[in-house]
């Protein structure tokens, strides 16, 4: 068994000098196989967090050990945006670019840093939403979480950066995140009793494993709302005997983190989850996605794994594997973080077939949500009828949403299915309430005449996380930020989404900064969003322009 | 064959094998679905989105969607073409395409696509990339501007030549065509003019370095017979049809 020792995986401003035997030792620790083509993006990943960067003359070492052409690696460093392959300064502040932080005034402490910092050794820039929105504004220094910056601490963190103080007596309590759930349900609050539900899955067929799942009613909690006894059962059905089970822990939404909460303090259960999961479809074993901005909680998910191994629950007859994901939105998307996993670049897959036919390594395979997993061990020792007695006929049972925003009290709130927007906008003391974006920017915007709509997976955006934005906010600026969003994070495979979100970003700011050609600039935003609609090649592409439609719904045209 | 295989495209009964994709079960039957990711002699890409069709209510990729017995779809219809016109100009503003000092114009996939659905202008702002050419090949000159990120070559480098030289890198809009060498250089892969790769681009991106502009335009392939007439051919395969 290997010692996975992460011990240096901590906040860190001095990064140890590369060397060869030193990298092979580090990844040896980590895998069996680090030079083996699929684990190249994960070995990238891993010296990158130990090193700081993958310089050039690293990029050479590995690919001569791996036998992968340099130009491999260099195109997975140019895809992944945490890979970076310049030296890096002491400290790298990536500033959480999502709307929630721009309102709450990113860009002036942004600007102030730029120019407080300038002579320092450090690098600021921005990222996508890293998962901490109702902690505005969060920033990543390299690579761990800073909560809650703003003028009060602005002054303290210039000084911790010019006087070059190491990260590790920079104050504990910049690196807390509040994972309290402000109103609990069955999922966040029943009395779990570790390994209760495995055994009860062990006394099963697959097919009764399955059928619990099915009775319970039990939908996919990552977006699309597929039912999970469904998917597990197809994959079972499969003659093929080698099988994987997947757990997406990539959380990319903007706006979303009720996976951040479950996999810091309920990942038992989804890990149990997992192995209920490969014990239903006979899989012999399973990876977790982990998007790289979570990489503060490799090591405490590391020692979960660690726990179920130790007490025999995992090791035999299935084990599970943590991958690290680098700053790719799309990775989220089920296919491209398969490819991610095979160590490519995140282009997702033409389907049919899905991945319960051909899914990783051309395997039959399991993708759920962390969530999903969650609900898995809940169901297995609760029963079915505990869960499906909760939620409303289509959609069953509770779910977590992540509350940003405009309202007294962001953070996360655990509801029955269906429960209406209103309800949560009451509950996170959201006033003076404009409209809410419900399921992130590929989700949907919900004004006011539409607050008393269900959360559930009958109707727009589908709940999960809700952004709040009150009576100040413009729609135009939430609007463009989200449509550069998708064209930052478009992975570029297909001509509608790779040009077109250039395009419609284009169009957009005619349409803002040119009165003359505004009525042409909808037509032309209007018919460019319907071809990405239909003629993407995945659901990003497809929803990349749902919030111009949104602003153009609002902003009805004027009669000329 | 069974009577069974068939379906339905604009209305004409198509006959399929088991496995067969629609844009596969078209070209048998003769009927033209513009495309321009899309090779027989290679697997499917997808990415163009050029080909896509009605199928029940769904748009979906002909070359990547498998054809199923009673399929009723749509190809040539007013909407579609449309979409194919619009996916056209985005790639037309997406490079940096100049027809009239382009060697490849009037051979040119792209270009004939244009011609055919009709378009008279860009419709989109340029977005004017800088991307690197390459020259570095003895007989061999790549204009990135002009890629359309099909990865055509990187199939047929890979499929029919053997030797995987051409692949897609970056993310985004700034994907680009790279070379598996150490310097990343054209030259300095054993690429060769006469492999299948060099000449399977349906634009003008890779480019022989001798013998060009003596085809007078106006005698050019395209210049004479609309692309949905001959199919996407190359100058070398304008005997047979693809
Ligand atoms: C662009 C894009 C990003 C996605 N990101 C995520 C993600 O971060 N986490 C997730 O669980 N599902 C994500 N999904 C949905 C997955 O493709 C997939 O449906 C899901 O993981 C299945 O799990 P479930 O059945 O448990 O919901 C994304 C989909 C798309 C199109
Ligand atoms: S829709 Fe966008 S993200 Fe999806 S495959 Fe196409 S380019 Fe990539
Ligand atoms: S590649 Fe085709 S479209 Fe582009 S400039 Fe040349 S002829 Fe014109
Ligand atoms: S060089 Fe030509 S064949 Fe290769 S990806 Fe670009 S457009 Fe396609």
């Amino acid at each position: 068994m290997l010692k996975r020792d992460t011990e240096w995986l901590v906040p860190n401003s001095t990064f140890p000098d590369w060397n060869t035997e030193r990298a092979e030792q580090m990844l040896l620790q980590q895998h069996p196989h680090p030079f083996s083509p699929e684990r190249i993006l994960q070995s990238l990943v891993l010296l990158q967090l130990r090193f700081g960067a993958v310089t050039n003359p690293m990029q050479e070492w590995l690919s001569q050990k791996s036998g992968v052409a340099l130009t491999d690696i260099r195109a997975l460093m140019s895809f992944y945006f945490f890979l970076e392959q310049d030296k890096p300064p002491r400290y790298h502040l990536r500033l959480a670019d999502n709307i929630v932080e721009r309102h709450a005034g990113l860009t002036s402490l942004q600007e102030s840093l730029t120019h407080r910092l300038c002579s320092a050794d450090c690098r600021i820039d921005t990222t996508s939403c890293i998962g901490l929105s109702d902690h505005p504004v969060s920033l990543l220094v390299n690579g761990f979480p800073v909560t809650h910056l703003g003028p009060h601490n602005l002054d303290e963190l210039c000084a911790l950066i010019i006087n070059r103080v190491p990260l590790q007596k920079w104050p504990r309590s910049w690196f807390a995140v509040d994972n309290r759930v402000h109103h609990k349900g069955p999922l966040t609050s029943y009395p779990y009793q570790r390994g209760k539900a495995l055994t009860q899955a062990r006394g099963m067929t697959g097919d009764q494993i399955i059928d619990r799942i099915g009775e319970a009613g039990l939908r996919g909690l990552g977006g699309a709302g597929f039912p999970t006894a469904f998917k597990w059962h197809w994959c079972k059905q499969q003659a093929e005997p080698v099988k994987y089970i997947t757990c997406n822990a990539d959380e990319g939404e903007p706006g979303t983190f009720k996976d951040r909460f479950y996999l810091t303090e309920q990942a038992d259960q989804m890990i149990e989850g997992m192995v209920i999961a490969a014990l239903a479809v006979g899989a012999q074993a399973g990876f977790i996605y982990l998007r790289g901005e979570y990489v503060y909680l490799y090591t405490h998910l590391e020692r979960c794994l660690r726990r179920w191994r130790d007490s025999g629950d995992l090791g035999q007859d299935f084990d599970i594997e943590l991958h690290l994901g680098a700053g790719a939105y799309i990775c989220g998307e089920e296919s491209a973080m398969l490819e991610s996993l095979e160590g490519k670049r995140g282009i997702p897959r033409n389907k049919p077939p899905f991945p319960g036919t051909v899914g990783l390594f051309g395997k039959p395979t399991v993708v759920n949500n962390v969530e999903t997993f969650v609900c898995a061990t809940y169901i297995l020792q609760q029963g079915s009828a505990a869960f499906k007695n909760t939620g409303n006929e289509k959609s069953r049972g509770s779910r977590l949403h992540s509350v940003s925003g405009d309202c007294r009290q962001p953070g996360l709130y655990e509801l029955a299915q269906g429960s209406s927007l209103r309800t949560l906008l009451e509950l996170s003391g959201a006033h003076n309430t404009l409209c809410a974006q419900i399921g992130g920017p590929s989700g949907a915007l919900f004004f006011e005449d539409q607050f008393d709509t269900p959360l559930d997976f009958e109707n727009p955006g589908r709940g999960g996380s809700v952004m709040v934005f009150n009576k100040d906010r413009s729609i135009v600026n939430i609007t463009r930020h989200f449509t550069r969003f998708f064209r930052h994070e478009s992975c570029g495979f297909c001509t509608p989404c790779r040009a077109g979100t250039v395009a419609l970003d284009q169009l957009l700011d005619q349409y803002e900064h040119n009165p003359a050609l505004q009525a042409k600039s909808r037509e032309d935003m209007q018919e460019l969003v319907q071809l990405m609609q239909h003629s993407s090649h995945c659901g990003l592409g497809k929803t990349a322009g749902l919030p111009v439609l949104n602003l153009l719904q609002r902003e009805p045209a004027h009669e000329q | 064959m069974s009577n069974d295989l068939q379906f339905s495209l604009d209305g004409v009964s198509v006959c399929f094998e088991k496995g067969e994709t629609i844009m596969q079960a078209a070209q048998r039957a003769g009927i033209y679905l513009p495309h321009l990711c899309f090779h027989p002699d290679f697997s499917a890409h997808g990415s163009c989105r050029v080909c896509i069709v009605h199928l029940q209510g769904k748009t979906v990729a002909a070359c990547t969607q498998p054809a199923e017995s009673n399929q009723v779809v749509q190809s040539n219809t007013p909407e579609l073409q449309k979409a194919r016109l619009r996916l056209i100009q985005l790639l037309f503003a997406e490079g940096n395409h100049y027809c009239p000092t382009c060697e490849t114009s009037g051979n040119c996939q792209l270009q004939a696509l244009a011609y055919d659905l009709g378009m008279t202008h860009y419709h989109y702002d340029p977005f004017m990339p800088e991307r690197q050419t390459d020259g570095s090949h003895p007989d061999l000159f790549i204009d990135r501007d002009r890629c359309i990120q099909c990865d055509l070559c990187g199939r047929a480098s890979a499929e029919y030549d053997g030797k995987a030289i051409y692949t897609l890198s970056g993310r985004g809009q700034n994907t680009q065509l790279v070379f598996r060498s150490p310097s990343g250089l054209l030259g300095d892969t054993n690429a060769g003019a006469d492999d299948r790769a060099a000449h399977i681009c349906p634009v003008g991106c890779i480019l022989p370095k001798t013998g060009n502009y003596q085809e007078p335009i106006g005698t050019r392939l395209y210049d004479h017979h609309p692309i949905h007439d001959i199919g996407n051919l190359r100058k070398e395969e304008r005997g047979g049809s693809s």
